[in-house]
């Protein structure tokens, strides 16, 4: 029965930030184990397969986006990367480099939960036909097998760069998406440094799927990072 | 003031020009001397070089003052000399001194070697005697160098520096070696004269003669020339005591005695002369080349300005003064004189300010203000276009004047004294460039290792207690036990983060004060261990210490946090369960306790084992560090080193982990009695 339950690698360093960690994941029936250097991490990874891996960029002994490509290069693995504010460069070159999602030091336990939770969902989904998948939030409602979008029952007309690029995100709901992969995805490696066209499709798509351009709750900005459209089950941020 | 008269050689100037075109390139790329002026140590030098300056600066070309040693130049043509090629390096230009019999010749080659496009010379006044010899300009103009000549005439105006007359003329010793030289030769003839004869006997006066000279110099040998012959013909020759002569023979033993005394006693003479010189001239370059390495010794602005201006006023026997702006006053202040205390009048200040404005000497035995000045002498040291101070020198304090060796000699001292204050003023502005960007390397490695450790502690503390808030009815009472003690363990940490920083600010600011008191090492550590609290539940902590320690005589709070700081790396580091060991004792004598503390962790490399007690040693391992900003260790350092006490890492017992070692100077009886009393 306790081998049912998702297991989650906890890779920091940090005793105090393992201890609740630990608390807290177990009491959300989530079983744990714990790794303090990034060797020892690297090793539990192999040994015990986890379903999903919190892995802090600043460990005492290795780079952690060094621990990163090593875990890549066995396992598909869900890894969220833990930061501090100040390493956004490490942050966005860890998800380019394959890690799921991230979070910025300090956080709360819920922020926490809630990308474990999306990871490990998408993760069950992989089996199934991810192109036939369906997105509701409140009003909205996007079917990516009939390439429909409808907002309050009306039908929305997007552009088809609009739509690749929602088509994306909702293939990720909930976890960030990199402006890299973004662009090189819709508009191709010759583009993914055009951060401009980004900013505008997402603009568009703010304002026809009935989001605040000022305060925007459905396609949020990941400053310096990339975007993220809320998760089905998030509850509003 | 100057007349410039342009010569072009007549058939030169057309490959000249097509030379000056084809070499534009290079020149660009290395700025190639095109236009080199002949000094020749004579009194037009001053202007020609001005004019070179002049030229060289319109055309914008470097330039070149080179002198052709013929080895017949005087003491006051090297004078000369000497202040032109400083008056040259002063106004951009280098020098070049070359060896060689004919002037015209040598600079021809030269300036045809390197490809020269224009060539300065002097035109000087007509020197009175010699006149059949032509200018150098002259025999220039007939040779046809592949260049532009520019023959500059001098002005009819005195030369800035007018070389001072030696005074040998009317030295009283050379007429009396003369007499006295030729009366011994008298009494010794006249001993002899009865064995020798008369050709023999004026070898006698030939060695008096010699004798003056190699004594006296030259014009006393020509005096005892002069003497000797009529001493030798009055006394010796047919008639004596008679100037007549009337034995051919013996006429010519007196002329052939007069033109050999003649030709021996100027080349004794001339020997003397250069053998002098030579000696002289050794003595200031063995003076010059001590004061060069005195100054290159010295490594501060006014370390070399004090061997500077002791040399000079030992050398010159007279007081010396240096005067500088200082930083934001107007005007210029007396920085040092030697000897201490010397005070310049309203004169030679007056030449002081405008020897610094006008970058040029002023004062006693110069053109400039030299009648207002009650006797000293203002000289403007000049590096690189910037005048860095004036020195002045009370030379109407000095007996006897100036010679022209000692004139040089000034101007040798001051621009090697002027050259070491550039080079200590660089040297200054250097490291003053490295310590600014050092202090700003520390102060991101600071703020981004306080950044680390503030939000360590404080992402566990936001992380608990979010959970506790949103995951309460899922949690035991175990669980939320747990994660409220590590609320407060990390609150505790971050409080001696905050501790740590206000100590750094204040040892940096040299705000510590100590304020003794006796204090128990037991009472100590407990204290340190309280304030660690909850941090050490999974460390094992064995004291070990003998009963009868003696008292502590420190600020409490300051060793304190010494040991709480060295206590908290050890457990930081220690495995699980890992001992953390403190023994403490004292030496034999009595005079310092020491206290180690070791952990099993993972120890530290050689290398490193001084450098962890830097402030942010680990400034290049950001926010990966394990252990933050290693402020601690650095502030124990420093809170102990404010006791007179040490701290340094080993490695630990077994070859395991680290021992911390720290050494606190016990009380000494006297102390604790007055301390008592």
């Amino acid at each position: 029965m306790m081998a049912d339950l998702p297991l989650i690698l906890v890779i920091d360093d940090e005793p105090q930030i393992r201890r609740f960690l630990r608390i807290s994941l177990v009491s959300q029936r989530f079983r744990v184990i714990e790794a303090a250097t990034g060797a020892e991490g690297l090793k539990r990874a192999q040994d015990e397969s986890p379903d999903l891996v919190l892995l802090d960029l600043g460990l005492p002994d290795m780079d952690g986006q060094t621990v990163l490509d090593a875990i890549r290069a066995h396992s598909a693995v869900p890894v969220i990367v833990v930061s501090v504010r100040g390493q956004e460069n490490e942050k966005v070159q860890a998800l380019d480099n394959g890690a799921n999602d991230y979070v910025t030091k300090p956080f709360g336990i819920k922020e926490l939960l809630a990308r474990v939770r999306s990871l490990l969902r998408y993760q069950a989904q992989s089996n199934e036909d991810r192109s036939a998948v369906s997105y509701r939030y409140a009003g909205l409602v996007i079917d990516l097998a009939a390439h429909r979008v409808n907002l309050d029952g009306e039908a929305v007309h997007l552009t088809p760069k609009e739509y690749a690029v929602l088509k994306r995100l909702v293939h990720h709901a909930g976890r960030v998406v990199t402006q890299t992969q973004l662009l090189n995805d819709v508009w191709g490696p010759t583009h993914a440094h055009d951060t401009h066209y980004l900013r505008i499709v997402v603009s568009k798509l703010r304002h026809k799927l009935g989001d605040d351009p000022q305060a925007p709750h459905l396609l949020q900005t990941e400053a310096g990072v990339g975007y993220r459209l809320l998760a089905e089950h998030d509850p509003p941020a | 003031m100057n007349s410039i008269s342009l010569a072009d050689s007549p058939t030169a100037s057309a490959p000249a020009a097509t030379d000056n075109s084809g070499s534009a390139g290079m020149a660009s790329r290395s700025p190639r001397v095109r236009l080199l002026v002949a000094l020749s140590g004579g009194s037009e030098d001053a202007a020609l070089v001005r004019a070179a300056h002049r030229l060289a600066d319109r055309e914008g070309v470097a330039w070149r003052a080179i002198h052709v040693d013929t080895g017949s130049d005087d003491a006051e043509r090297r004078l000369v000399l000497e202040r032109d090629f400083a008056m040259v390096v002063r106004l951009g230009g280098d020098t070049l001194s070359i060896q060689g019999q004919d002037r015209a010749a040598e600079l021809l080659h030269y300036a045809q070697e390197h490809r020269i496009a224009t060539l300065l010379v002097g035109s000087p006044r007509p020197s009175g005697w010699r006149f059949w010899r032509r200018t150098l300009a002259e025999q220039l103009m007939r040779q046809r160098g592949t260049f532009d000549l520019v023959v500059v005439a001098e002005a009819s105006k005195r030369p800035r520096f007018r070389p001072r007359q030696s005074l040998q003329a009317v030295r009283l010793h050379e007429p009396l070696i003369a007499v006295a030289t030729t009366l011994g030769a008298l009494v010794v003839a006249w001993g002899l004269q009865a064995w020798l004869e008369l050709a023999n006997l004026s070898l006698v006066f030939l060695a008096a003669v010699l004798t003056s000279a190699a004594l006296a110099g030259t014009r006393a040998a020509m005096l005892s020339v002069v003497l000797g012959f009529l001493t030798f013909n009055y006394f010796f020759t047919q008639p004596h005591f008679s100037l007549a002569m009337v034995e051919r023979e013996q006429l010519l033993t007196v002329i052939f005695f007069l033109l050999v005394a003649v030709v021996v006693g100027q080349l004794a003479g001339s020997g003397r002369r250069r053998l002098v010189a030579l000696r002289r001239s050794r003595e200031q370059t063995q003076r010059l080349l001590a004061y060069s390495r005195a100054l290159s010794v010295a490594t501060d602005w006014n370390q070399v300005r004090d061997i500077g201006l002791a040399s000079l006023e030992r050398w010159l026997g007279a007081p010396v003064a240096f005067l500088s702006r200082e930083e934001g006053s107007a005007g210029l202040t007396i920085q040092r004189t030697e000897p201490p205390g010397i005070v310049l009048d309203a004169a030679a200040l007056t030449a002081a300010s405008w020897s610094w404005q006008h970058c040029q000497p002023s004062g006693l035995g110069t053109t400039h203000l030299a009648d207002t000045d009650q006797g000293w002498r203002l000289l403007p040291l000049v590096e690189q276009g910037r005048v860095l101070g004036i020195v002045g020198l009370e030379l109407g304090k000095r007996e006897a004047p100036l010679g022209p060796d000692q004139e040089a000699m000034i101007e040798a001292q001051i621009s090697q004294l002027a050259m070491a204050l550039e080079r200590t003023r660089l040297v200054g502005e250097l490291s003053a460039t490295r310590l600014s960007e050092e202090n700003e390397r520390l102060r991101s490695a600071l703020l981004s290792s306080v950044s680390h450790d503030l939000r360590t502690p404080l992402a566990s503390i936001i992380g608990s207690a979010s959970s506790l808030r949103d995951l309460s009815p899922q949690l035991s009472d175990a669980d939320k036990r747990e994660l409220l003690d590590s609320i407060l363990s990390e609150s505790e940490r971050l409080n001696r983060y905050i501790q740590n920083l206000l100590d750094m600010t204040r040892l940096g600011h040299g705000g510590l004060k100590i304020e003794r008191d006796w204090i128990s090492l037991d009472d100590l550590v407990a204290a340190a261990l309280r304030r660690l609290g909850l941090s050490l539940e999974e460390v094992d902590i064995q004291r070990d210490w003998p009963d009868d320690l003696p008292l502590l005589f420190v600020h409490p709070a300051l060793i304190e946090q010494a040991l709480v700081n060295v206590i908290d790396n050890a457990v930081r580091f220690s495995p699980p369960e890992g001992r953390i060991g403190i023994q403490a004792r004292h030496d034999i004598a009595g005079h310092r306790l020491e206290i180690r503390v070791t952990d099993q962790g993972p120890g530290i490399a050689p290398e490193l084992r001084e450098k962890v007690f830097d402030m942010f040693v680990t400034e290049s391992e950001g926010d990966r560090s394990r252990h933050g900003s290693g402020l601690g260790l650095a502030i124990s350092r420093g809170m102990l080193g404010a006791h007179g006490g040490s701290i340094d890492a080993q490695l630990g017992p077994q070859s395991i982990g680290t021992t911390i070692v720290m050494h606190l100077p016990l009380p000494t009886a006297e102390e604790g009695r007055r301390d008592d009393g």
